[in-house]
């Protein structure tokens, strides 16, 4: 008997300490993670406005910004390169615990290569932070061969060897520590650089819409009419691309208001956003810090001129939003007066509400220093 | 299912539950015996006919041999009186030739299953060279043979099986399904270790209940062939296979690096496997014969070969040296040479060719070609003449005045005969024998120590230098281990048991970790196949 309870005892340090190597190593990412974790930490239908999409929604949208200057809540519900085939299974999750009054898709995920659609790296990001559920199997049984399906059930086999990204890891598991003692995203899924680009030059891009694309496209769209989502918005973030492919744009366009939903396309909108594509720019696809108070400001309007999104709100609501969004001013600041040009993210945003100093551990190098040196 | 797969460890983890639930203990065999079945079925399918061919002819092969034997046993005790003592002599040597060729009939048939299997291709290929060279067109047969998991290993141990009781060392076993269970128990049939019927076989039948201490040392056992699998032979697998399909490419410095990298990976995936199997088998409550004795340590080749696949070893001496050595020729051989005033020749040179032999017989176990012909030669002959020369080398070291206990002749020892066998392994992993010739050349001629300062022609192997890391410190832990087992005589399980529980825990635990963390397994990484999983 003494020695069973002695093996019962071996085997439970032994597998907390086996949970804690999965708690730190499970990651591929050290912004996706949380981007994702902060969704579920809003108290339960309090989000006004769900924004999905890749990486130029959480650059280009501040939730705590639209919510100081327009008084409605919001959301990113993204991460970096989230294909198309993942937006209604993200949207199923997204319906669970929140009832949005407007939906917003950015399309970025849909115009893509076919392999792109099933880009293995946001898939994990995406399944290692929610879990495979009903719907996650569904997912995984039609667009992820089987041999790889024990990946996603068992996140540790795929990231054992992470032992080799020790900064990523760190951030992601101080980052989800910081999430639950918090118990609250500050900056609502954000990340950006002040950094600026060299030039004002619009590459010139042909879009892709594949018929593939075209199907989880019209999936989603599908799946959003059965749910009864009244208000659901598609558009095209402001990019320094010109699109060759005006057939695509038109085919999406038709696509989405057969469903009776809209479609807008800021790609090269930057007059009537107020947009530099040098100075509000960091890269061809992504506004910056600058670009980001921007856009959040016009898209913001939009939103409030095209639906009716704002709610009465608990007093404790808006309190929680107000210091999201005192925090998240005080962030851009830092973010905007950063000589190193870091990217600022959550932790950041964890940081500066606590007062603290912003560490290595906190700014993920934006590729500045590296191009200033190699001048 | 390979032996590092978490559907293995599933199926050993039913086997022991279903075995221990078992609740008619004098049955508990059969448990083992259907699961050994089972697991040849669920990775050959059909081949296991070869299994229960094999079973079938070495359970009437013994049986005959002893009813035999005993038959002329109650023969002559029924006539002592009546029979001459010429008679009972003849009727000896009678009885003796009829057993004899029912042990002929069995060994041929059997070996002859593993010889066909193994050399049909190289026969086939040969025939059709033959044949070609003297102008004459022949076209080879299309079919070709899959070579059946452990068949040399089971073949081996239902042969010795059936030497024994031809010898009257053991008595032939009256269950067919006990006997079934020798040549087919699962944790041994992949890659040995090679049983004796005398030390394994009772053990498979008796009944056994849980205990722990067992349980906590097989898993123990487990854990560290896994860590020597996981962190270093699968690891290195990938290097050593880049290096050897193109050696040319490379400098005589990384084809040196490649083949130290070689003795590493070799003897963790092979003794590593062995660890998992007796692990497995002693959680079952089954001692099976240590296969490894920390080879590297032996001052010479002779002492190599007892410490390195232990279990052929013995058997090799026990039913092939043996009966060449003290057969007619070479005791003829042997009194001649005295006689003509080559004493110590007379006395060694015997002996040493019936060495030669069984090296040549190992080589050509390895494989149907001329490098592996090469490999035993090579290992044959420098046992042969180290034993031819002994006392020339005894004379030099008390000229020398040399100490063969002295620490540091000791190490000159250890790192001579590593270097004999490094030489070895050329001819192992070569592509042919003119390969392995040109491998061993360049790593003399064409070594530059400078080409270590960068693995950059390693690149394609995928393994960056913090896998050379885990290699080199995964290759020291088991220098130290084998060291405190060098000089304690015990093994590192029992000493480990000595100390503190919580010492003990945190080592377990840290064993764990560095395996899940460290270990050469997950997507993009395909799991080596255990080296003599091929034999």
């Amino acid at each position: 008997m003494k020695k069973l309870i002695r093996f019962i005892c071996f085997v439970l340090i032994a597998s907390t300490v086996m949970l804690g190597s999965n708690f730190y190593f499970s990651t591929n990412s050290d912004k996706d993670g949380i981007h994702i974790r902060g969704y579920f930490k809003e108290p339960r239908n309090t989000v006004d406005v769900l924004l999905i999409g890749a990486s130029e929604v959480y650059t280009g949208f501040n939730s705590p910004l639209a919510w100081e200057k327009y008084g409605f809540t919001s959301y990113d519900f993204s991460f970096a390169a989230m294909p198309g085939s993942l937006y209604k299974n993200v949207t199923q999750k997204a319906l669970k615990t929140q009832s949005p009054k407007l939906v917003v898709f950015e399309i970025n995920g849909f115009l893509h290569s076919e392999k792109y659609l099933t880009h293995r790296r946001p898939v994990h990001a995406w399944f290692d932070t929610v879990g495979v559920d009903s719907d996650g199997r569904a997912y995984l049984e039609e667009n992820i061969p089987n041999k790889e399906w024990a990946e996603y059930y068992l996140p540790f086999y795929k990231y054992h060897s992470n032992w080799r990204e020790p900064l990523i890891c760190s951030r992601n598991a101080v980052s989800r520590i910081c999430l639950n003692a918090e118990g609250i995203s500050y900056s609502k899924a954000f990340a950006n650089t002040a950094l600026q680009r060299k030039n004002s030059v619009i590459k010139k891009k042909n879009i892709c819409f594949t018929p593939k694309s075209k199907e989880y496209m019209s999936e989603l769209l599908e799946y959003c009419r059965e749910s009864g989502l009244e208000n659901v918005l598609f558009f095209r973030a402001p990019h320094c691309l010109k699109n060759g492919n005006s057939e695509a744009s038109a085919e999406i366009k038709k696509l989405i208001e057969s469903y009776g939903y809209s479609f807008v396309d800021f790609e090269n909108a930057y007059d009537l956003i107020g947009l530099d594509p040098q100075n509000d720019f960091y890269n061809f696809e992504h506004l910056n810090i600058y670009g980001m108070e921007k856009f959040t400001a016009f898209f913001g309007k939009y939103i409030c001129d095209n639906y009716d999104v704002k709610t009465a709100h608990t007093a404790e609501t808006v309190e929680q939003w107000n210091k999201c969004a005192e925090v998240m001013n005080k962030t851009i600041e830092e973010c905007k007066n950063d000589p190193d040009k870091s990217i600022y993210y959550e932790l950041t945003a964890y940081e500066t509400a606590k007062g603290r100093k912003h560490t290595i551990l906190s700014k993920v190098e934006s590729g500045y220093n590296k191009n200033k040196h190699s001048k | 299912m390979g032996i590092i797969s978490i559907e293995f460890f599933a199926f050993a983890a039913a086997a022991i539950l279903i075995y221990y639930l078992f609740p008619v203990k004098k049955y508990q065999w059969t448990i083992l015996l259907a699961a050994s079945y089972a697991y040849y079925i669920l990775n050959c399918n059909k081949y296991v006919f070869y299994v229960l061919v094999t079973t079938v002819t070495t359970y009437f092969g013994a049986r005959i041999l002893e009813h035999t034997a005993e038959k002329s046993k109650q023969f002559l005790l029924q006539n002592k009186e009546s029979l001459t003592k010429e008679s009972k002599k003849e009727f000896k040597a009678k009885t003796q030739r009829k057993k004899r060729l029912i042990l002929a009939v069995v060994l041929v048939f059997n070996f002859g299953i593993l010889a066909f299997l193994k050399y049909f291709g190289f026969c086939a290929d040969s025939v059709h060279s033959l044949l070609g060279a003297v102008g004459i067109n022949y076209t080879e047969p299309s079919f070709s043979f899959i070579v059946p998991l452990g068949i040399s290993f089971y073949t081996f141990q239902s042969m010795g099986y059936v030497i024994d009781v031809y010898r009257g060392k053991v008595n032939a076993e009256k269950n067919f399904g006990k006997l079934a269970l020798f040549v087919s128990f699962f944790p041994q049939i992949v890659q040995g270790p090679i049983g004796i019927y005398s030390d394994l076989a009772h053990q498979l039948y008796e009944p056994r209940k849980f205990s722990y201490d067992r349980f906590k040392s097989g898993g123990l056992l487990i854990l560290w062939g896994i860590f020597k699998k996981l962190l270093i032979a699968d690891r290195a697998v990938k290097v050593i296979k880049l290096v050897t399909a193109d050696s040319g490419a490379f400098s005589g410095t990384y084809i040196l690096f490649t083949v130290i990298l070689y003795a590493a990976q070799l003897y963790a995936d092979f003794s590593g496997g062995i660890d998992i199997c007796r692990g497995i088998a002693e959680i079952m409550g089954i001692t099976m014969a240590e296969n490894f004795k920390r080879p590297y340590f032996s001052k010479n080749l002779t002492e190599y070969w007892h410490r390195w696949h232990v279990s052929l070893g013995d058997w090799l001496r026990n039913y092939l040296f043996y009966p060449i050595s003290i057969s007619k020729p070479f005791l003829k051989m042997s009194k001649s040479m005295k006689k003509h005033g080559m004493k110590y020749f007379g006395k060694v040179f015997p002996t040493a060719l019936a060495s030669l032999i069984t090296f040549i017989v190992i080589g050509i176990w390895h494989g149907a070609e001329a490098k592996y012909v090469a490999f035993g030669l090579w290992n044959g002959l420098v046992i042969m003449i180290s034993s031819l020369m002994k006392p020339l080398t005894d004379k030099l070291n008390e000229k020398l005045h040399i100490r063969r206990e002295n620490f540091f002749y000791s190490v000159f020892c250890m790192v001579r005969t590593f270097i004999v066998v490094l030489i070895g392994y050329y001819f192992d992993i070569a592509r042919g024998f003119r390969d392995a010739m040109s491998m061993i050349w360049r790593s003399v001629a064409d070594f530059h120590i400078s080409d270590l300062a960068s693995f950059v022609c390693l690149a394609k192997s995928k393994i960056d230098v913090f896998d050379y890391l885990i290699i080199f410190v995964g290759c020291l832990v088991i220098f130290v281990i084998s060291l405190v087992q060098e000089k304690k005589k015990n093994s590192v399980r029992n000493l480990l048991c000595e100390k503190s529980l919580a010492l003990q825990w945190v080592l377990y635990i840290l064993m764990i970790v560095v395996i899940a963390l460290f270990g050469y397994y997950g997507p993009g990484t395909t799991p080596a196949d255990f080296v003599y999983m091929q034999f």
